[in-house]
């Protein structure tokens, strides 16, 4: 060996490192995950980056499926008065239906069996079935006019998450990781949690990178003993030896850089050793066995279980802790085409503690103010019964027209409501939000122009919000 | 423009260097506006200063090049508004185009006037300060810099030369002597003050060609033998042998699927939603032969592409054409099936241009392109090749969607003829028994009463209605039984109905046939069979009258999931008439068939989105005469029969149609009895009256067409191109929205490239062929830039998904053209282009990256060296099962389940993974199954492509997670231990033997004395920590993981599997130097 000559003759400066580094990957990831402090600053997004951000991270908490709006925010007592009437034709004002109830015959309306009430100062309806929800509702940004482009679950989350109905464009969070890059030398910049059983899949390209390098794309941690891929060494093979054949491995590959000046060497013995830095810290995080009796009455018993929505909110608290700049949890099994009161009880029991407990949480801590946190499905549901209407039991169908997300934290105005829909609450009649406008909002917040952050791909500059998206201003305080 | 005048303006050897980032600003594209003409201050300011600072890299002497210099500047920053898309452009003015450009505006000013830059607006409000005038418009994030405004003052100045795009130019041959990639390529070194590397080490060229050639390493074997070769005849003879061989070896076409089946979006799922199974393989399997057989290029364009529309195409070129089968399709229940229908066919669109001609066209689906010369129409003209597939919209859930066909192997083929022939065999048995039979049978006619209904094979359930039974019960009153075609039948007015038992079995995805005979009095509308539940999806079957004609339904979600057919031909009122419905499984309305009196009937499909598998597998209550969601039919039906499991042939079904009863039959004279008659009553006898070793041979034949039935179900088949044969209007959308519908349109090709030649068929065949015709001037360039790219890790055009405005310029164009020249010339023989790539002194040089080659090209555009590439993880994956002794090689076949951690699709979808066993776990990575919403793993982690859509791009990315799977994914772990297990069995005595051994394995070479020492002390530390920690113990295989030998010691092959996971990860390992 002879790092000498390396290092005079061979090692590249930080610069051109760099400058190398950005070529292969096409991003400044790479350096970021190497040297955080570097994350802004060699950002090669001229313009992209605002004035100050207001947060500097995000907690997504994906409801996937297409919770009802009728039955949980969006208030509608009209409808106890039209209760198993048709639909008037006025309503429906010809849009399009899916093809599971458009050859019903019949469209009765269909109250929610729930009871709402005023909830905190901000008097915000909620519905009985999120009673812990109700609880920090003053902390919540009420969107009620969101509306979406796609009728069917896989065009529709997959446009929420990447701002296009067809596969292949970047998440959010890869987008994040991309234009921000990480607090955390030691932890991925973009988490994807799943949770919940349900009719509707999840898929690898709603945390994926797109065009984007790969190396922005989320990385699922799971539930288990390997909650990040491949993260334990073979069984038998302890720590102490994993870092001898680590030092090894350095010292051969060093031998090898010294012969081939590749520096992409150099990269790799990083990776190499982050790999290791994450082996202690994954199990540190993911571990929530130091955590005290009151974090479990806030969040609910489920946290102690990996694989529950309460143990992934309670580890994206933990991972915002670290740094992490994007969180997303996605619990499956909102999709309430029939039986919807059950169901949507049990969608509840599953999460309503810890949401309402992670924002408390959060509060708590210091960390609301700078972390958004986001709650909503991929679109809405009917005014409408799918299927038949019993005493106690109804469905409804999809419905991109109008949906209630909410955003707490982050620069949001807490304890406000924004946007309104019909009596039916089937049409927006008041501040209607796109998809593309909540993107360009939630990047607006974290000091980033939706319109600059962009990445050359096929000839096109290639943006969030595609060639859509205006920063709400009205929601944020 | 021509495309000389573009190569002369690049550096030749008395010219400054280029880099590259100089030709492609990186900056962001945005609307801007032309407002008001511009201050007569500031112009006269102008025309007397000098203007800007000086740019840095078109010296001043040289003249400037529009292609080089200025369109990539106009096109980032200008074009948005100031180009093709007409929608957008602004004030009418169009940069990139002279003659628009020159011409003066309504305002009188005009934009560009050539060799005065002073009067020449575009300059004048790009050099403007106010941000009235400014352009780009200040809010549009667009800048040009100083040098860049220099240059277009200077272009205008030298008179302001247009260039046609150089994509669109023809090809041309420059001259060239010697080998004719060193001779270009050193052309671009000597201006840039480099020099060719050295060759590499004969070992570093036989890995390098080998991992580039086969997708493997070689073998100790192969090295050996070719070191020896080389000592022999020369390194030059040896290396040329090699190459030769690997290009004969079947490896070569694994290894060349890859790219393609990623171009080609290749997956063994669907791709949307639940992401169901599909069967494609067979077309895997056909790109592997293709590549192996050396199908000249343009052959393998035209059959992948449009095979169906040859001539009399075979059954492999029909499997070609699945090239365009391969893209997501949507199985979710209410989509609007237009919507779909336009996506799979914009898919289509976008697939072929960007791999046949590096076209971004999908820019063009909202609007026109706004840097290329493509407008919106002329996209929904090539969608028009593309639009007319005779598929539904709506994919079929969890199996091929039409249109496929059966596409069994030669093998299957062969094994499907043994069927046929037990099927003939047992035939002929049966007739040769013929003779015996009659006199049998005449026997056995003599008894008429004892004879009783035929057709019994397969028959679940037979209601006569000629008592009343509990099984088939009259609700309500008003149902009667009324004689019948064979005795009473069930009689209805327009109230009550039939009720039966439940019917299992009933369901879209399984054979069955239902027949009866039914006299409608009433014929406009009315169900005469219903099992649907009563709930709003009506999940069942309906059979029913509309407007006259039999309909029939196969529902499992209405109306999102039905196939319905109805017969062509009316039914008269108050005739009797013998109806057979038949279904095969495939789940479609084509495998739906109505028979009435035993003729099949033309039918119309009313729909075809039974997607899903019925739920009604159980059976459910079958009503006669009433559907909740119809209501009340009048009429009579009899004679009702159920084969749950069977497709009844139309033989059966025209016995079925007989209307006497056997027993009728036998007390008729011979002489008076209809040939159908006499089959029934043959029949009748085989399943009643023979003896035993008759009733045998019939039962053998039985069983016989049984065999051949579920073995021909068990085939695998393969989604095709197939027309409809009326085709399917293509309309332009705007916005690209699927129903908002704009002008009609034909299919045609966009007019900047050269047209079809005059009076051939316009359609997907004559696209294919114009695709490989001589003067495209973009397939070839396209091909051998990607081939280059395979080898080299970037093409000459570092963008291979776009050769256009706004794709980056070739570094190398002459030979880049030289070579797409020469790949036509030479018949498109795609292997004589890999090996003249790969003899090139160019590839078999040296890859160090010295001080001086880092500072003046540290991203090897230049190719002063070879490039050192990370391998792609399909080849990692590979070469450890190769090194190891794990891998199974065994060309084609279905995808195999490959190993991946237990949960990965349980937690996120419906769908369970089960590995599978033994061979399957260490085959190559090319067969592994793909499901395309959730990749496995370890390829995801290492750049794989998404095989959601196109992609012709390899990333190289380098990421811990890349590290973690490397070290400690349980199958590269399993190749550690395996690879241990070669060194102490197979290495020799010694440690250094041992793990020189293992070092020539895995990196061709041997280790230095530096290395080995570093390896021979690491191999003691293990045995220590090993020895020392109780729990340190090897790892046991786990289930079905390859096993080490037994007799070894364990501590042993524990330390020395810590060894071969340090070898497996060494960067020289995982990279080809």
């Amino acid at each position: 060996m002879n790092d000498d000559r390396y290092h005079a003759a061979f090692r590249p400066t930080r610069r051109q490192f760099l400058g190398r580094a950005t070529a292969a990957m096409g991003g400044f990831a790479l350096a970021s995950l190497l040297d955080p402090t570097l994350a802004r600053a060699a950002s090669g997004l001229p313009g992209a980056l605002t004035a100050t951000p207001k947060a500097k991270r995000v907690i997504y908490l994906f409801q996937s499926g297409g919770p009802p709006q009728h039955d949980t925010f969006d208030y509608k007592p009209h409808l106890d008065k039209v209760h198993g009437q048709e639909t008037p034709a006025s309503v429906f004002n010809g849009q399009r239906l899916t093809g599971m109830t458009a050859g019903q015959s019949s469209f009765p309306i269909a109250r929610s069996i729930f009871k709402f009430q005023r909830q905190g100062k901000s008097g915000a309806w909620v519905s009985e079935v999120m009673p812990h929800l109700a609880g920090v509702v003053d902390e919540l940004c009420f969107i009620r006019s969101m509306h979406t482009e796609a009728i069917n679950h896989d065009p529709a989350i997959t446009f929420l998450q990447t701002g296009f109905q067809i596969a292949g464009r970047p998440s959010i969070g890869a987008w994040m990781s991309y234009g921000l890059g990480s607090e955390n030398a030691n932890l991925p910049v973009f988490v994807a949690m799943l949770s919940g059983k349900g009719d509707q899949p999840l898929y690898d390209r709603l945390w994926g990178a797109g065009f984007l390098p790969s190396v922005h794309q989320g990385v699922r941690f799971r539930s288990g003993k390997d909650p990040v891929l491949y993260l334990n060494n073979p069984d038998g093979f302890s720590d102490g030896l994993r870092r001898k054949t680590l030092d090894h491995l350095g010292t051969l590959n060093r031998m090898r850089l010294d012969v081939t000046g590749d520096p992409e060497i150099e990269t790799r013995i990083a990776q190499y050793e982050m790999a290791y830095r994450m082996q202690s810290s994954v199990p540190e995080l993911t571990d929530v066995s130091s955590e005290p009796a009151s974090t479990f009455e806030l969040y609910g018993e489920d946290a102690r279980k990996p694989g529950t929505y309460a143990y992934n909110a309670l580890i994206a608290r933990r991972l915002s802790e670290r740094g992490v700049r994007f969180v997303q949890l996605f619990h499956r099994g909102w999709d309430t085409h029939g039986g919807l009161p059950g169901q949507l009880r049990a969608r509840c029991k599953e999460t309503d503690q810890a949401t309402a407990g992670l924002i408390t949480d959060l509060k708590q801590r210091g960390l609301l103010d700078d972390t958004l946190v986001v709650w909503g499905g991929e679109f809405g549901r009917t005014v409408y019964c799918q299927g038949d209407l019993a005493v106690n039991n109804y469905g409804r169908d999809h419905h991109p027209r109008c949906f209630t997300m909410w955003v707490a934290g982050g620069g949001f105005k807490a304890g406000f409501t924004y946007g309104a829909t019909d009596d039916f609450g089937y049409n927006i009649v008041e501040n209607p939000v796109s998809v593309h406008d909540l993107h360009a909002t939630l990047l607006h917040q974290l000091g980033v122009n939706h319109e600059r952050l962009t990445f050359k791909f096929q000839g096109r500059h290639f943006r969030l919000t595609d060639v859509h998206g205006t920063v709400v201003k009205a929601l944020l305080g | 423009m021509n495309f000389q005048s573009y190569v002369s303006g690049v550096p030749t050897s008395d010219k400054p260097t280029f880099i590259s980032g100089a030709f492609h600003p990186k900056l962001t594209t945005v609307s801007i506006s032309m407002r008001r003409p511009f201050p007569s201050l500031l112009r006269s300011f102008l025309r007397g200063v000098g203007v800007v600072a000086v740019g840095s890299f078109a010296s001043a002497a040289e003249p400037l090049s529009y292609n080089r210099d200025i369109r990539p500047i106009l096109s980032e920053n200008c074009l948005a508004c100031h180009g093709p898309d007409k929608a957008k452009q602004k004030g009418r003015l169009r940069l990139d185009v002279r003659e628009i450009a020159t011409q003066p505006a309504k305002s009188g000013s005009i934009a560009i006037v050539p060799g005065k830059p002073e009067a020449s607006e575009a300059l004048l409000r790009i050099l403007a300060t106010d941000p009235e005038e400014q352009m780009p418009p200040p809010d549009s994030g667009h800048t040009l810099t100083a040098a860049q405004k220099d240059l277009v003052r200077r272009w205008i100045n030298e008179g302001a030369a247009y260039q046609r795009h150089w994509a669109f130019e023809p090809i041309r041959k420059a001259p060239a002597s010697g080998n004719v990639i060193d001779f270009f390529v050193r052309q671009r070194l000597q201006p840039a003050g480099l020099q060719p590397s050295p060759a590499a080490s004969p070992e570093t060229q036989l890995r390098r060609v080998s991992l580039d050639l086969t997708g493997l390493p070689p073998t100790s074997g192969e090295t050996s033998a070719f070191l020896a070769d080389a000592q022999q005849r020369g390194l030059d003879a040896a290396y040329e042998a090699r190459v030769d061989r690997l290009l004969k070896s079947p490896r070569y076409g694994e290894r060349m699927a890859w790219p393609w089946l990623e171009a080609a979006r290749y997956a063994d799922t669907d791709g949307y939603q639940n992401d169901g199974p599909r069967e494609m393989w067979r077309w895997r399997d056909w790109v592997i032969d293709a590549f192996n057989t050396n199908m000249p290029f343009d052959q393998f364009t035209i059959e992948q592409l449009a095979g169906d529309l040859l001539p009399n195409p075979t059954h492999e070129q029909l499997i070609a054409t699945a090239f365009n089968r391969n893209n997501r399709y949507n199985s979710e229940e209410g989509i609007p099936i237009d919507e779909f229908l336009l996506e799979n066919a914009v898919d289509r669109v976008d697939t072929t241009s960007t791999v046949w001609m590096g076209l971004t066209a999908s820019c063009a689906r909202c609007h026109d392109h706004k840097y290329d010369p493509l407008s919106q129409k002329e996209y929904y003209q090539l969608v028009d090749y593309f639009n007319d597939v005779a598929e539904s919209g709506r994919a079929t859930r969890g199996r091929n969607s039409e249109p496929w066909i059966k596409t069994p192997t030669p093998d299957q083929r062969a094994k499907l003829a043994t069927f046929e022939a037990k099927v003939s065999q047992a035939r002929t048995a049966l007739q040769q028994a013929e003779p015996e039979i009659r006199v049998a049978q005449e026997a056995w006619e003599n008894d008429p009463a004892s004879i009783g209904p035929a057709l019994r094979q397969g028959l679940d359930f037979h209601f006569t209605f000629d008592a009343p039974e509990e099984r088939a019960a009259a609700k309500e009153k008003g149902v009667e039984l009324q004689p019948g075609v064979q005795g009473t039948a069930a009689t209805f007015t327009d109230k009550g109905y039939f009720e039966i038992e439940k019917i299992p079995g009933l369901i879209g995805n399984g054979r069955f046939s239902i027949a009866f005979w039914m006299k409608p009095d009433q014929v406009e509308s009315g169900p005469v069979l219903s099992n649907e539940a009563a709930v709003t999806i009506r999940n069942g079957i309906l059979v029913e009258m509309a407007n006259g004609r039999l309909r029939w339904n196969i529902n499992t979600r209405w109306i999102s999931g039905v196939s319905t057919i109805e017969t062509q031909r009316p039914l008269k009122p108050g005739e009797w008439v013998h109806v057979t419905l038949t279904n095969d499984g495939t789940q479609r309305a084509a495998g739906m068939t109505i028979y009435v009196n035993g003729e099949e009937q033309a039918v119309t499909v009313i729909r075809n989105t039974n997607s899903n598998v019925a739920n009604r597998k159980e059976g459910a209550a079958m009503r006669v005469g009433y559907s909740k969601h119809v209501g009340h039919w009048r009429g009579q039906v009899d004679e009702l029969r159920f084969y749950t499991t069977r497709t009844l042939s139309a033989d059966e079904a025209r016995s079925l149609a007989v209307r006497e009863t056997p027993e009728t039959i036998a007390r008729l004279a011979e002489s008076a009895r209809t040939p159908a008659q006499r089959q029934l009553l043959r029949i009748a006898f085989l399943e009643q009256g023979a003896n035993p070793a008759q009733r045998d041979l019939f039962s053998a034949l039985q069983k016989a067409e049984v065999a051949l039935v579920a073995y021909d179900d068990r085939l695998p088949s393969t989604m095709i191109m197939r027309d409809l044969p009326e085709g399917r209007p293509s309309f332009v959308r705007t916005r690209g929205v699927y129903d908002a519908l704009g002008e009609r349109v034909q299919p045609g090709v966009p007019e900047i490239l050269p047209g079809l030649p005059r009076g051939v068929k316009n359609d997907r065949l004559a696209f294919a062929r114009w695709l490989v015709s001589p003067e495209h001037p973009l397939t070839a360039r396209v091909t051998v830039n990607r081939h280059w790219q395979l080898l080299f890790g970037r093409g000459f055009v570092a963008t291979p998904e776009d050769f256009g405005a706004q794709g980056e310029m070739p570094s190398h164009p002459e030979l880049l053209d030289w070579l797409a020249a020469e790949f036509k010339e030479s018949g498109w023989d795609v292997k004589a282009l890999m090996k003249r790539m790969v003899m090139s002194a160019t590839y078999r040089q040296d890859s160090t990256v010295t001080a001086e080659l880092h500072q003046k090209d540290p991203e090897n555009l230049w190719l002063a060296r070879a490039p050192r590439l990370r391998l792609p993880g399909n080849v990692l994956r590979d070469q450890a099962f190769l090194v190891s002794g794990l891998l199974v090689e065994q060309l084609g076949g279905p995808s195999v389940f490959a190993y991946q951690p237990d949960g990965l699709w349980e937690e996120a979808s419906n769908a369970k993974y089960t590995p599978g066993k033994g061979a399957d776990l260490y085959r190559r990575s090319l067969y592994t199954y793909w499901k395309r919403t959730l990749a496995p793993p370890t390829m995801a982690v290492l750049d794989a492509g998404d095989r959601e859509y196109c992609s012709v791009r390899q990333k190289y990315t380098n990421t811990p997670l890349q590290a973690l799977t490397l070290l400690n994914e349980p199958t590269f772990v399993a190749a550690a231990r395996r690879l241990a297990e070669r060194m102490l069995t197979e290495g020799g005595v010694t440690d250094s033997d041992r793990i020189t051994f293992a070092f020539r394995l895995v990196a061709t070479r041997s280790p230095t004395p530096a290395e080995l020492q570093v390896l021979i002390s690491a191999l003691a530390e293990y045995r220590v920590a090993f020895a020392n920690e109780p729990n340190a113990a090897p790892a046991p295989p786990k289930k079905g993981e390859a096993s080490a030998a037994k007799n070894l010691p364990p501590l042993e092959l524990a330390a020395a599997t810590a060894l071969a996971n340090v070898l497996l990860n060494l960067d020289e390992v995982t990279t080809r130097e």
